[in-house]
């Protein structure tokens, strides 16, 4: 994804050059403030190129070669999700160990969840500078105090340290809230009342409810 | 203070690069109908020989000029896109180094802290940014709105080492609620 986005970043790149170029070649034209233009562009040089029996194939190919890099750009960023696994230090001759990252994020987020009071918890495995980074995103629960989910997170980043003590996977807890706006609904007792019904001893029977 | 990046949204460059490589396949399109065309593949005119022919009848004009600074300044626009990273979407909490918050968890906080201050009768988030939080709170003529707003800000103090400002509207209810 990485060569993706710098992909994207040369693109658009180019193509706001070649914008800003042409752009400031047509307004000196108009403008003429390098030279003296005449009043009118002679597209001559490259009708007859245009005209020109080569023109169609090589244009052709050009359409090609555009086609190509739009597609191959197009499905690149396309994201493709593939198991994430790093080997263990315990590995050998006689046998590999593999753990499966994606795996490890899914248990570091249940645990978050029953540890913490969040409304829900996600982990995914992002790649970052070199690192794989078990990111947990979680909602706090309504009414929850930040402490105890940042105190859950702590616990879990220990956790998840002590498992890869080379710190070649770390945690990253992302914490956001479960509704923008949570409007406080309106604590009500509500207690039913009767009239007081007088018996004939006199008593009232006022029920709570 | 945190060692990794501050998470950030996807940057404007990534939608932009959509755009251009749909602009790419177009462009490839309209080549390869010119060349089926000049074979007789298809019916028609080629486009390019007409763009160009077109261009011999433009003149100089001022809407030429100002259509050209426009391009130019689109690209300029481009330029800096190209360049320009996302916005970040949380903050660093304290004293933790790799927990990070959204401001409208921030303002989540906040506004349980005013919810629960003496007088509250409702409250809500009516803004919730990097910034600043705007809670709403509606109270009885008991509340005070100085301990709503230190309850408010002192919650997002301790949630994020960057603290927003909190803003507090303060209502009072009228009639019966």
């Amino acid at each position: 994804m990485r060569r993706v986005r710098a992909t994207d970043r040369l693109g658009v790149a180019v193509v706001g050059l070649l914008l800003v170029a042409g752009g400031l070649l047509v307004l000196d034209l108009c403008l003429e403030v390098t030279g003296s233009y005449p009043d009118r562009v002679d597209p001559a040089p490259v009708a007859r190129a245009v005209d020109a029996g080569w023109w169609p194939w090589a244009s052709g190919t050009g359409g090609v070669v555009l086609v190509v890099l739009g597609l191959w750009w197009l499905l690149a960023r396309i994201p493709r999700r593939g198991t994430t696994t790093i080997r263990l230090s315990g590995s050998g001759p006689e046998g590999r160990l593999v753990v499966d990252l994606g795996s490890v994020a899914d248990a570091a987020a249940a645990q978050l969840m029953s540890l913490a009071p969040v409304a829900s918890a996600r982990g995914d495995v992002v790649r970052r500078r070199g690192t794989d980074v078990l990111e947990l995103r979680v909602e706090l629960a309504p009414g929850a105090d930040l402490p105890s989910v940042t105190e859950a997170a702590a616990v879990v980043e220990a956790d998840v340290h002590g498992a890869f003590p080379d710190d070649d996977v770390t945690v990253r807890v992302l914490v956001g809230a479960a509704t923008p706006n949570r409007r406080r609904t309106r604590r009500r007792d509500t207690v039913l009342v009767r009239e007081p019904e007088v018996s004939r001893a006199g008593a009232a029977s006022p029920t709570g409810g | 203070m945190p060692t990794t990046t501050v998470p950030r949204a996807r940057p404007a460059v990534v939608a932009l690069a959509l755009l251009v490589a749909l602009l790419l396949l177009a462009a490839g399109g309209v080549l390869l109908r010119d060349l089926a065309v000049s074979q007789g593949w298809l019916d028609g005119r080629a486009w390019v020989p007409a763009v160009v022919d077109a261009v011999g009848d433009v003149r100089r004009s001022t809407g030429l000029a100002v259509a050209a600074a426009a391009v130019a300044v689109l690209g300029l626009l481009l330029l800096v896109a190209a360049a320009g990273r996302g916005r970040p979407t949380h903050a660093a909490v304290e004293a933790h180094t790799e927990t990070w918050i959204s401001p409208r968890a921030v303002a989540a906080v906040a506004l349980e802290a005013a919810d629960r201050a003496p007088g509250v009768l409702h409250a809500a988030v009516t803004g919730a940014g990097r910034r600043r939080v705007v809670l709403e709170v509606t109270g009885s003529s008991s509340a005070s709105t100085r301990s709503v707003v230190d309850a408010a800000q002192e919650a997002a103090s301790r949630a994020v080492a960057s603290v927003p400002r909190v803003t507090v509207v303060v209502r009072e209810a009228g009639g019966a609620r």
